[in-house]
């Protein structure tokens, strides 16, 4: 009752409240509908989530609060300002408002024990919550979607990134489950399909929801329908690619009950991901990578980075000042790492027999490296005939192993042949491009015995990252890889490639050869040598900003969600240690206002005789602290 | 005259020297400070320079390397 108390005091609730008269304690979990009111009462909020928390209350109350205010409410409710947190439950079964739609999985649709295991989290207690599923690439994300969906066996809106994935939504739902070719629609674009009857599946893209612009008569008409429709379910695919701006907008004019996202990496490089906690949902289940690997359902990948030191003449040329804007392209055109990727091509076709995909962002690069091997690549400008001309090449040629690949193959090129990865350059910091271009071997090779712990391969993909050292690309590297770390992925650096004893047969061997890629690499236009621009990049704008600040999104992101603090100094000086209080607290400052951190007893002791060497190194090692400890631990004030 | 100074003789690898070559060029011409490159990898120095090349090279590292925030 305290808890409700102190909820309803609360500004920001109280203001989002209907009305005072609608606060009644009530026997059951039922959704309550006011049907005289003007607002339906579909996003109403149960507090028994809050009131589970104490432990006492064994009845439940609830109170009507105005939509519009849902967001505010959600928010007021993390753990920043009332540390309540909330959860949207929809209690589908007893929904007789809106029409069922009969839809069921097929029995050819078997869920994995993971997949099965995330639809228990969400379905916990015989209803909906709303929430974030994360899975990686090729661990099968539509089938959860799809068995969410006929659970609830409710009108379903499906929202995807773009056209492409909406036919493949389209697709999965007819394969999956016995949806009638007549209750599923497509709403793009180019297709616009009306269902008939009173519930059905809509599958569309974020942007044909959020658009903001003047659209066709078709197009308006439809989308009318699914404002004032009740959802069920609001399906959300590739969660973390969407601008939270778009997110408001979609949620605001769609009408939910649940709202399941799903997305293989829950991180951005703004901070915007923890928006998402309360727009859609707490993150409901996160399946570990390596988890998926021992059960064999997604690829073993040995994760490399290649040290390739800068060859002193490209060196010199990376510190003048005047090619401060040639830097990158004189990093990824360094000598060493063109003979360690030709190293690598070779070794993998020639003694593997491996199919391999070379990544690199920035144009000038890709070309360079494609025409000096000899291979084929696609960018942006590719046709999409030439494209699916190599891409059929390199799936069933024996000729073509290794193809070169601009980022247009982040995400939407689906090549479940390559187990090869080498990647040349990329785009600065982006932890999702790495886990993303991670995802393209990720679908499981071979067979499932050999594939399963103990089987004959230990790893049958690789991914390697090349690196030149003491340049910028060591920051980004080593940030890129931080998510792929928290999923228990470990790198191994190897530093010598070619071997020293060979390696005279590789391109660039000799010294004039290598002064002629330079001076090319340096008549090249600045544009020239730039990132290739998409226009799907508009989401990741903080990354050029070697950023250190503090964020909490990898807390989101990690194994379980566990993260640890790890500071290594060589040398411990009392600047340092403010510097990670400040850190600590800038962090934490989000999460909580006062901070409350379990520091182990020497800890405050140094904070006052921050000289105390001895006692500093103690806490360099001990100050690992799990976060989720944070809320219970004591609190220690920092000046 | 050299004969009397006394000069350190620095030695580092490949892309750090060419980062102290760097670092010298961009002083003005009373404090440079490499008194001869014996090649790749080794030259000689002034004495008082030393700490100050080793600074500059461990700035350029830490900026070069990514510390996980929490």
């Amino acid at each position: 009752m305290q808890v409700l108390k102190k909820l309803l005091q609360d500004e920001v609730i109280s203001k989002a409240r209907i009305s005072s008269e609608a606060f009644h304690g009530s026997d059951g979990f039922t959704v309550s509908k006011s049907s005289g009111e003007i607002l339906t009462g579909q996003d109403e909020l149960l507090n028994e989530a809050e009131l589970a928390a104490a432990a006492e209350e064994k009845e439940t109350h609830s109170f009507e609060i105005d939509p519009s205010q849902v967001e505010n409410v959600k928010q007021r409710c993390l753990p920043n300002a009332l540390n309540y947190p909330m959860l949207e439950e929809y209690d589908f079964r007893n929904d007789t408002i809106n029409p069922d739609l009969n839809m069921e999985l097929k029995p050819h649709a078997q869920p994995r024990p993971y997949q099965e295991k995330s639809l228990s989290k969400m379905f916990g207690n015989g209803r909906a919550r709303s929430g974030i599923i994360v899975l990686p690439c090729g661990a099968g994300k539509s089938l959860v979607g799809v068995s969410a969906a006929s659970r609830i066996k409710k009108s379903c809106l499906c929202l995807a990134t773009n056209a492409v994935s909406v036919d493949q939504w389209a697709f999965q739902f007819k394969l999956w489950s016995t949806i009638q070719d007549d209750q599923i629609c497509r709403f793009t674009s180019d297709s616009k399909e009306r269902f008939r009857g009173n519930a059905g599946v809509v599958v569309t893209t974020y942007n044909m929801v959020a658009f903001g612009g003047k659209r066709s008569e078709e197009s308006e008409k439809i989308i009318e329908e699914i404002r004032n429709r009740e959802w069920g379910l609001l399906l959300m695919d590739e969660v973390h690619v969407v601008p939270a701006h778009m997110f408001r907008k979609v949620i605001s004019i769609t009408k939910s009950h649940c709202k399941l996202g799903l997305t293989a990496t829950l991180v951005r490089e703004d901070e915007r991901i923890t928006d998402l906690n309360f727009l859609i949902g707490p993150k409901l289940y996160e399946a570990n990578w390596l988890d998926l690997v021992k059960g064999g359902f997604i690829a073993n990948v040995q994760c490399a980075e290649v040290w390739c030191p800068m060859t002193k003449e490209f060196f010199a040329e990376y510190l003048k000042k005047e090619n401060s804007k040639k830097k990158q392209a004189l990093y990824v055109m360094n000598p060493n790492k063109f003979r360690a990727c030709e190293f690598l091509i070779r070794f993998h076709e020639q003694q593997r027999g491996d199919k391999i995909i070379v990544f690199a962002d920035n144009l000038f690069a890709l070309t360079e490296y494609a025409m000096k091997l000899r291979k084929p690549m696609i960018y942006g400008a590719t046709s999409h005939v030439e494209r699916t001309k190599i891409l059929q090449a390199f799936k069933c040629s024996r000729e073509v192993n290794t193809i070169f690949l601009s980022k247009v193959g982040d995400n939407s090129i689906d090549i479940p042949e390559a187990n090869v990865i080498i990647q040349i350059s990329s785009h600065a910091g982006s932890r999702r491009q790495e886990a993303q271009r991670l995802g393209r071997i990720l679908r499981a090779k071979g067979k499932l015995e050999d594939r399963m712990a103990g089987g004959k391969e230990e790893y049958n993909a690789f991914f390697y990252s090349l690196v030149s050292t003491d340049t910028q690309e060591m920051f980004y590297s080593t940030k890129r890889q931080q998510f792929l770390i928290d999923q228990g992925y470990s790198f191994k650096v190897i530093t010598s490639l070619p071997p020293a004893d060979s390696g005279a047969e590789l391109n660039y061997h000799r010294l004039d050869d290598q002064l002629q890629l330079l001076s090319k690499v340096l008549s090249a236009g600045d544009d020239a040598v730039g990132l290739e621009q998409l226009e799907e990049d508009a989401d990741d704008i903080a990354l050029h900003k070697a950023r250190r600040s503090m964020g909490s999104m990898s807390a989101m992101s990690g194994a379980n969600g566990m993260v640890y603090m790890e500071y290594r100094f060589g040398f411990p000086t009392f600047s340092n240690l403010c510097r990670i209080l400040v850190l600590v607290r800038r962090d934490l400052g989000k999460a909580i206002l006062r901070v409350n951190l379990r520091i182990p007893p020497n800890a405050i002791i140094c904070l006052k005789d921050a000289m105390a060497e001895v006692a500093f190194n103690t806490i360099m090692q001990k100050i690992v602290v799990p976060l989720a400890l944070v809320h219970t631990a004591a609190s220690c004030h920092f000046a | 005259m050299y004969s009397m100074l006394v000069t350190l003789q620095f030695s580092s690898d490949i892309p750090m020297a060419q980062f102290i070559i760097n670092l010298n060029a961009s002083m003005p011409t009373s404090q440079k400070f490499i008194i001869h490159i014996l090649d790749n990898t080794h030259m000689f120095v002034q004495p008082h320079v030393a700490e100050m090349i080793r600074s500059a090279v461990a700035d350029f590292r830490d900026a070069n390397s990514y510390e996980k925030p929490t």
